[in-house]
Formats: C-alpha cells, structure tokens, sequence
C-alpha cells in the first residue's frame, strides 16, 4: 500500500466518489421502498420526544420550562448518535464478503454509514424549529454552536463507531455490549433533563461521558441562550480528540488482521 | 527488457488458525479467570513460501494449481487485501481486482446505479464511468433490464453486467479469479474475447483458471503453484503439461 497522509487516510479523502456511491446507496435502500420516505427520520425522534414530554410534564410534573424543546433539541442528536454507533458496530463484519475480494479501506464502510446517519439528522433539524413556532421561542445567536456540536458529536460518533466496528470482528457478543451501554448512556447524558437539574455533587460525572458536555452544550444552544464556557469546548474537543487519536492507532494495527479474521 | 509490474521479493503467507479462538467476550473472561492467556493453541497454516516472481507489462498469465494451493491468496496479495507475512511485493500501475464480478451490488438498485457503486468500490473516478459508460451498457446487453433492480437478475446478468464494468475501466493490470465458471457459454467466449483484446491493448492480464484449453489458447505464460510453491513457470504448453501430469493422471 502506497504512504497516504493519515488525515487522507483516516477520513477517506482520496475516495470521495466511493463515499458519495455508498451513502447513496444508503439513503435509496433506505426510502426506495418506503410511503413516507424521508418524513420517518423526522417522525421517530418526533413521537418519541412527544411521549417523553407527556410523561414527564402531566405524569411526572416535571417543571422545567420549555421542556418539550429541552427533549426534542436533545432526542434529535441522540437518536442519530445511538443509529451511527449501531451500523458503525456491523458495516465491518456486515461487509465481510466485500472486504474479502476488493482492496477496500474499512474505515470507508464505517464513515459512509455514520455519513448517511448525518444527513438524516440535518434532515430532522426543522423539527426543532417548528418547535420554536409553536412554543414561541426566539432563537438566540446561541444557536449557532448547535450547528458546531453538530460536527463534533459527528467526530465522536465516527471514532467510537470505528472502535466498535473493530471490536466486533473479535467479539461477537460487542453488538449485545453496545446496545447495553447505549441503553445506561441515555440516561447518563443530559438528554431529557438540564444538567443543572443534576445534584451538585454529582455533575462532575457529565466531564467523564464522552458526550455528556456535548448534550449538555446543545441544551444550552438550544434552550437556555447560553454560550459554553472555553473549559466546556476543551472538554469536547479533548474527548473527541481522544476518541479519533485512539481509533485511528486501533485502525492502523488492525486493518489488515481484521480482514484475514473475517 | 521488459519493465516488470509485479514483483515479489521473497514472499510468504502464512495465517493463524485458531483451534479455539474466542468469538466471545465470555470465553475471554473465562480464559483470564483460569490465567490461560496463550491457551488456545495457534497454528500457522503456510499458504506461499519462498516465492519470487516477476510479471512484465504485457504478459498474460495463466494461473493453475489445485483448490487451496494459494492462488486466490496470491491474488489477494497482488491487489493488496492481505500484506505479505515476509518479503516485498511491488506493483506498478492501476489494477482491477476482479476477484469478484460485481463486488457490492446492491441488489434493490437497479443495474445501472449499480454501474457507478461497483466502479467506485473497485476504486475507479467517476469521470472515467462516465466516459466509458456507453461502451459499458453496450457491452452488458442487459437492454431494459438496465433499469431494473439487480435483484431480479440471472446469476448470467449479474456476471455480465460485472465484467461489463470492470473491462472497461482502463486498469493496467487485471487479476481474474475462475470467474468465468458462470454465464453461458456464447457470454465466456465474448469475455475471454474482450479480455485477449486488452491484453492486445498492451494490458497486463493474469487469470486464475482450471481450464487448461484456455491457457493454450490466451496466455502467452503459465505458472503452476503446488505445495505452497512455484513447480513451473514458462509458457503455456510446458505450464498444461506440468499440471496435467501433476493433477490430472492422479
């Protein structure tokens, strides 16, 4: 294999047009078929945020105001989070017969996967402003680190899909062990509450998820107008780094041995 | 003197087998518990030995030997899936690893989406594709059918449409894996037609066979691999003879 600088390397840049066949791909297997099309991206988060808002608002009286935008602003990126972490766990066995014949950089599957992922997010995003209409809220220039957290939680969720997908050629039970974590992680990060609603004493937790301040960060975008602090930024920054530094060095050793694995 | 393309400098290949690799984290956890890290015994399957081998621009080579001897492997080896576990390969020029026809179609797009997927996996620009697109649909004769999703292909359509594409993309270099087993009879001698005229066009070609007639008619050199090594390497009549008195009076 020729020397490819390891930005190239690791995000693919020398095989745009591979990226660009395979989220196509995605997104027509995806909708070809379906009535509503591109409309279930928005419904699922959607409907889920509208039960949760029931529940906690006229159950469980939470009193948090704004609290429908609160979940929504957190539910959308989440849901795309937990979807990118799951395909990114199978695209490299999923693809087994594909890796096996045609020189392929595995990375690629992992990246158009958690690719396809993004767009469908961004494609949700007006859910979040028909929120806004409906609750009158006026969105602040806060905002625009939405959009900022956007591209990191991408980086994240593309590392850690990375470090999953390889795992998973070893173990096969590491699809059990994600669907596991994911299941506790939703309710470590802030995603259906404020993180200042967190006792005190235990908010120090939130710098220890990989993508608690991130959460944290787009309820404040969102909801609170509140611009994040410069120790905030370097607690995502230092977690995302982490994250690509580790799977591009589990990349590196690998690549090779995962295929003869297969 | 010709300019090699390939080059293999002393290279071997050799796999791990486990006899109980642990697929499990439990097995893992098991083994840590009873302190037997290196317990499951590993094996090391040999498949190359030893091998050096030099392919010019030009040469059109028959690959035989019988099932399991390493010629897939040695395909694998030129594209570069596997990395070699001792030696040096060098390769010069683009090569069309067509280990597979039509490597990841997907089959709920139809053929010619699957065109542009398929160009792309093998890792071939989209100019190109476009370029050639023509003599590509032309050449698959799929006429309607193009349209349709490939999952109501024939396995002929399929392998039709796969060549289709990987003929037509100006590799220099073209690794064929048996795959003209498939496709009727009228469709391989078109293949085996259009693959002469590449290798006419000044292109690299090597093909992984078990037909000796083939070799005879294209192959301008024969390499014979038996117990992980090369027995013969010359043309194509000295290459059918070694490997019919090896294989076929046994």
């Amino acid at each position: 294999m020729r020397y490819m600088p390891p930005l190239t390397d690791y995000f693919c840049l020398r095989r745009k047009f591979l990226l660009q066949n395979l989220i196509s791909r995605n997104l027509k297997i995806r909708y070809r078929k379906s009535l509503l099309g591109m409309m279930w991206t928005v419904l699922i988060p959607a409907s889920s945020a509208v039960v949760y808002y029931v529940i906690f608002k006229f159950v469980m009286k939470v009193t948090v105001e704004n609290y429908l935008l609160l979940i929504l602003s957190g539910l959308i990126p989440w849901t795309f989070f937990v979807s990118a972490l799951n395909s990114g766990t199978e695209t490299i066995v999923g693809n087994y017969s594909l890796l096996n014949k045609v020189p392929l950089p595995p990375q690629a599957l992992v990246l158009s996967d958690i690719m396809t992922h993004f767009l469908n997010f961004m494609l949700s995003l007006p859910v979040i402003a028909v929120v806004m209409v409906i609750t009158e809220t006026v969105p602040g220039v806060t905002l625009l680190q939405y959009f900022v957290l956007m591209g990191l939680l991408f980086l994240q969720s593309y590392g850690l899909g990375l470090i999953f997908g390889i795992s998973y050629v070893y173990f096969r039970d590491m699809r059990f062990v994600v669907a596991l974590i994911l299941q506790f992680w939703f309710y470590l990060t802030p995603v259906m509450y404020a993180s200042h609603m967190v006792p005190e004493d235990f908010r120090f937790l939130l710098w220890l998820n990989p993508v608690g301040v991130t959460f944290e960060g787009f309820h404040a975008a969102a909801v609170d107008h509140r611009w994040l602090g410069a120790n905030e930024w370097l607690i995502i920054l230092a977690w995302c780094l982490g994250t690509n530094f580790l799977a591009y060095g589990l990349l590196q050793r690998q690549k090779y041995r995962i295929i003869e694995l297969l | 003197m010709k300019q090699a393309v390939i080059e293999f400098k002393n290279v071997s290949k050799s796999f791990q087998t486990w006899h109980d690799r642990p697929e499990s984290l439990k097995t893992v956890l098991a083994q840590m518990a009873k302190l037997q890290f290196s317990s499951s015994h590993r094996d090391q399957v040999t498949v190359l030995e030893n091998i050096d081998l030099q392919i010019h621009r030009g040469d059109f080579v028959g690959i035989m030997g019988r099932n399991g001897v390493g010629k897939s492997t040695l395909l694998k080896l030129i594209s570069g899936i596997y990395r070699p576990s001792h030696g040096k390969i060098l390769t010069h020029g683009r090569i069309a690893p067509l280990l597979e026809l039509g490597a990841g179609f997907a089959t709920e797009l139809t053929g010619y989406e699957n065109i542009f997927l398929n160009a792309s996996i093998l890792g071939f620009s989209r100019d190109l594709v476009r370029r050639r697109l023509d003599e590509i649909i032309e050449f698959a004769d799929l006429k309607q059918a193009l349209d349709q999703p490939v999952r109501n292909y024939s396995s002929g359509m399929l392998v039709r449409l796969g060549f289709a594409v990987a003929a037509h993309l100006d590799a220099e270099i073209l690794l064929f894996d048996e795959i003209l087993a498939v496709g009727d009879v009228g469709f391989q001698a078109k293949c085996l037609k259009k693959i002469d005229e590449l290798h006419a066009e000044g292109r690299t070609i090597i093909l992984v066979t078990h037909t000796p007639e083939q070799v005879e008619k294209f192959c301008t050199r024969c390499i014979v691999f038996n117990q992980r090594h090369i027995v013969q390497d010359g043309s194509a009549q000295d290459g059918v003879r070694v490997y019919n008195e090896l294989f076929a009076g046994a």
